[in-house]
């Protein structure tokens, strides 16, 4: 068969990224231009901010990542972009600018939700068995998804209020760690003794997960510390607090993989890129004999080669999307 | 050939030019400009049985107006220019309005939004005479030209404009956002 190139957009949250992808699985070419810098001074996205920025930059990220893959915008085989779920204003710049680009090209436009890029992420240089359990952990998500084929998404369970890296993030502020709070958080329980005790999460039969509970826990205690002028250890707290929201995320997992006698398990997203989650992940499915995959870290924050490896799968299948595409907020796969 | 396109309001118009002839296509549209504005694009080249290959310019209205609006009809824009290799205009949305209406006069052009009102003025002999700016008031005691495009006429008036660079193309929103100010 022919090689197939896409060329993937992704401008979901706040990083402006374009991928090249062969065949599904080699990444020719990533440029992922972060506007990490900017909001760091808001202590957080601002989404009209974000949408600005993918704007000013989004034809000079195309341009880089033409220019490294050593490829022209005629050699593409169809243009991917992120279409949800996300924020409206930043996906609509990369959306546009990909239909613009499957018009003048003549070619497929392959609307991608980000989700699933999370979990081809995967797909990166990785073959991968099914049927399969799949663990998305990310600011926006905590999803257990059981994928009986490379193109069915069955949700066995998600967070019943916070996303995970959410929880993270507000411990981070809770803690006054500067953004991203998540990964300030795991450096700090790096250093950290789980010292402090923490609730029992959400122990029942459900794949569900809960995490706006353990967030208000660690957000009185610090409180009542500081009020009864106790010093607060920070590396206590933060260790204390992923081990047991790893702990949570390692329960729910396990019970999926042994309920539905599942021998490979991927992690995705965001939170996936935190080393204690992924070893602790790796021990559990190591003790039942299950396979785990995990994608590198880079391709665990968000990235546009993640988006040409789902957008391959969609490819294979001729999901094409018209122009009239809209981008979407809340979208399920 | 020349491609027009804006998108700051809740009119879109489309407008192709060649020697001989102008076409237009309008839509309005409350919240759907992503699901409207590529297709009219594309229907425009095939109604008429014209190649994208064969644009020479794209002449972009890039605000003030609708945020998301602007955002929409810019990235269309500048990549359509970056991917073609070929020139690019912005022209902002109250000097389309001035160009298009009132010529010889004195006048202003003014776009409300929610919160208040984006103005400009030209004179007689089309000069900015004061600059855009956004006020919570309408303190403007000039007459106020109609919202109304004449493509033919903003084409003329960007005809002697050098184009941009496709990259450096930006919206013109005017007003600063909260967090800025």
């Amino acid at each position: 068969m022919k090689d197939v190139y896409i060329l993937a957009v992704e401008s979901s949250c706040d990083e402006t990224s374009v991928s090249i992808i062969k065949n599904g699985f080699e990444d020719i070419a990533t440029i992922i231009n972060s506007q990490i810098d900017v909001h760091t001074k808001y202590g957080g996205v601002v989404p009209e901010v974000a949408s600005r920025l993918h704007l000013e930059n989004i034809t000079m990220v195309i341009d880089e990542c033409l220019e490294k893959a050593n490829m022209k915008l005629e050699d593409m085989d169809a243009f991917a972009c992120t279409y949800a779920p996300g924020l409206l204003g930043s996906l609509l710049v990369g959306v546009e600018a990909t239909k613009a680009l499957a018009f003048i090209y003549n070619k497929p436009l392959i609307a991608t939700n980000h989700m699933m890029g999370h979990i081809y992420a995967n797909m990166i240089g990785n073959k991968l068995e099914y049927p399969l359990l799949s663990l998305i952990v990310s600011g926006g998500h905590t999803d257990l998804i059981l994928m009986k084929s490379e193109n069915e998404f069955e949700y066995l369970g998600q967070t019943l209020d916070d996303a995970i890296g959410e929880a993270y993030d507000k411990v981070a502020r809770i803690l006054d760690l500067p953004y991203p709070g998540g990964p300030n958080v795991e450096k700090y329980a790096l250093q950290g003794e789980p010292t402090y005790k923490m609730p029992n999460i959400l122990n029942d039969d459900s794949y569900n997960f809960s995490f706006s509970g353990i967030k208000s826990h660690v957000n009185n205690l610090v409180h009542n510390e500081r009020q009864r002028g106790h010093e607060v250890n920070k590396y206590d707290i933060a260790r204390s607090f992923q081990d047991c929201v790893t702990e949570h995320l390692v329960d729910k997992t396990k019970k999926a993989l042994l309920n539905y006698n599942l021998k490979t398990f991927l992690i995705s997203g965001g939170v996936a890129a935190n080393t204690h989650i992924r070893e602790a992940l790796k021990s559990m499915c190591d003790s039942i004999g299950v396979e785990m995959h995990m994608p590198e870290k880079k391709y665990c924050t968000d990235n546009a080669a993640m988006i040409g490896a789902a957008a391959y799968v969609l490819y294979k299948n001729k999901q094409f999307s018209p122009l009239s595409t809209n981008a979407e907020s809340h979208v399920r796969l | 050939m020349i491609l027009f396109i804006d998108t700051h309001s809740s009119l879109i118009t489309i407008a192709l030019k060649n020697k001989d002839n102008l076409y237009i296509k309008t839509k309005e549209s409350e919240y759907s400009h992503s699901i409207y504005t590529m297709p009219m694009i594309e229907e425009i080249f095939k109604e008429n049985n014209l190649n994208v290959k064969d644009l020479k310019k794209i002449i972009v209205v890039n605000g003030p107006g609708s945020f998301t609006g602007i955002r929409i009809g810019v990235s269309i824009a500048k990549t359509m220019a970056y991917a073609l290799k070929i020139d690019i205009n912005t022209i902002s949305s109250l000097t389309a309005y001035l160009v298009s209406n009132g010529s010889g006069k004195k006048r202003a052009a003014i776009i409300e939004d929610s919160k208040g009102y984006y103005i400009s003025v030209f004179d007689e002999n089309d000069n900015n005479i004061v600059p855009e700016y956004y006020s919570e008031e309408n303190n403007c005691e000039y007459e106020r030209v109609e919202e109304k495009l004449d493509v033919d006429k903003i084409i003329k008036y960007c005809e002697n404009m050098k184009s941009e660079n496709q990259h450096f193309v930006k919206a013109n929103y005017v007003k600063k956002i909260e967090v800025e100010s």
